[in-house]
């Protein structure tokens, strides 16, 4: 029987670091928007930009990644109950936070940003409970 | 707290934690978390790893007391 070439594990990490990698330069372009960096470099951030895109949906779609099992089963679901009381308690401080007649507006690129950070807690939390989860 | 005998039964055949965790269907980090006591296994998985040693679920799984 063929092995698959990652752990679950491994990907999770590798899930992590490219959603990284997406979320330190989504955050940086506010500063240093990528159509104004010189060719060289606006080439070098792209594909690093791609390869992290390719490297998420490949992990994101278990491709030779190993089959989970009950532990994992019941880690994923400890993340997304954790996850959605994060969220749940940030729209709650969002709520408070915000005056009468304020409105929020997300732009494509914070919207990116905001869905980054969801991805990345979703792994580092996974990662976590399986580290030290019981 | 939950000890276990698996290592001890694993090495006594010469298998490794991933041969055991392919056996049994589960990765092979559950393996290892087990034989440390770091994870409580289901009903369905402490039977599958007891089948494989051909024992017992209580002579591979013992629950001691934590003082």
């Amino acid at each position: 029987m063929k092995r698959p070439v990652l752990t679950l594990t491994r990907s999770k990490q590798l899930s992590a670091l490219c959603w990284a990698v997406v979320l330190f330069f989504g955050a940086l372009a506010n500063w240093f928007p990528v159509k104004d960096l010189p060719n060289p470099l606006r080439t070098a951030v792209v594909g690093l930009l791609l390869v992290a895109a390719v490297v998420i949906i490949l992990t994101t779609l278990g491709v030779w990644v190993e089959k989970g099992d009950e532990r994992s089963a019941e880690n994923e679901r400890r993340t997304n109950s954790t996850l959605f009381t994060l969220v749940f308690l940030a729209m709650g401080a969002l709520l408070v936070w915000m005056k009468n007649g304020q409105t929020l507006i997300l732009g494509r690129s914070e919207l990116l940003v905001a869905f980054g950070c969801v991805c990345l807690a979703q792994d580092i939390l996974f990662l976590l409970y399986e580290r030290f989860g019981a | 707290m939950l000890e276990t005998k698996i290592k001890e039964l694993r090495l006594a055949r010469g298998m490794d934690q991933a041969t055991l965790a392919a056996l049994v269907g589960v990765r092979r980090e559950t393996i290892g978390r087990l034989e440390k006591g770091q994870y409580n296994p289901s009903l369905k998985l402490a039977m599958d790893i007891a089948k494989v040693f051909d024992r017992t679920v209580e002579e591979v799984f013992t629950f001691r007391e934590e003082p």
